[in-house]
């Protein structure tokens, strides 16, 4: 039995289809056995395209809910942002692994391919990417939606 | 797309025509960056990533191919909590980049920070 936080930087009322088929996404990802549960923030945000001071003021319910994922007996915690809003943080916070989309997807590109890219909301996340992919030389290049 | 209103997003999973234009728009920034070299272009947005799994991941220039971003983070951490079980032990490392305080300090940080650690 392997218990994940999967922790959404969406709120559910706002995005309610989203977290639907986000849970069937991880349903039918996860191996038997693994029970993922997803929490949303509980205040209005993530409406909007990326700004640091938001991020920054999200980012505290992100690391109070790593705590809490720790205290409930979840096995990892989760952050679903491209961004990877307190991960670093968060890990060292809390006992469990914490893991990020970002941090997380990138390693497994690396070992598929030679070079990724990474299609982001808007072109705003590309000069300010994470040190995750702009510390491998195998970035091709990111772009924002046309 | 370019979003401002990240919330748009959701209508790709109840209007098929704002999907198709959403998974479009995803296929062309891909495209793009295949050109530039890319091998595996990433979803950097977990909404885009949950609606190519549930609309269908369009099939990119050149046979380059689409990593979805979500399935590599349930996957990975699948695997470290089981590589943890395996070592019986924690593994995320503590002797820099995450080190913690010591233990000598926490009743002294909580008195300022409130409950942290």
């Amino acid at each position: 039995m392997i218990k994940l936080w999967y922790q959404s930087l969406t709120r559910e009322s706002e995005w309610p289809d989203y977290n639907v088929a986000l849970a069937r996404l991880l349903d039918q990802a996860k191996d038997d056995g693994t029970q993922v549960d997803i929490r949303g923030h509980q205040e209005p945000r993530r409406h909007w395209r990326s700004i640091r001071y938001l991020e920054f003021i999200e980012t505290i319910e992100v690391l109070d809910n790593a705590r809490q994922a720790e205290k409930e007996g979840y096995d990892a915690f989760l952050i679903g942002n491209i961004a990877d809003p307190g991960l670093r943080q968060a890990r060292e916070a809390v006992t469990i692994p914490v893991l990020g989309l970002c941090e997380a997807s990138v390693h497994v590109a690396c070992q598929l391919g030679t070079s990724f890219g990474v299609v982001t909301s808007n072109d705003s996340i590309g000069p300010r990417s994470p040190r995750t992919w702009r510390g491998t030389s195998w970035i091709a290049a990111s772009s924002g939606y046309g | 797309m370019n979003l401002e209103w990240l919330v748009d997003l959701n209508k790709g999973f109840v209007d098929p025509s704002a999907a198709q234009d959403i998974l479009r728009r995803f296929k062309t920034a891909a495209d793009e960056l295949v050109d530039l070299g890319a091998e595996i272009v990433i979803p950097g947005v977990g909404v885009v990533a949950a609606l190519l799994s549930a609309a269908g991941t369009p099939a990119l220039s050149k046979g380059a191919l689409t990593l979805n971003a979500v399935v590599a983070l349930l996957k990975s951490a699948e695997m470290i909590v089981r590589m943890e079980r395996l070592a019986g032990h924690r593994l995320t490392s503590r002797r820099a980049s995450y080190a913690r305080p010591p233990e000598s300090q926490l009743a002294a940080l909580r008195k300022f920070y409130g409950d942290i650690y």
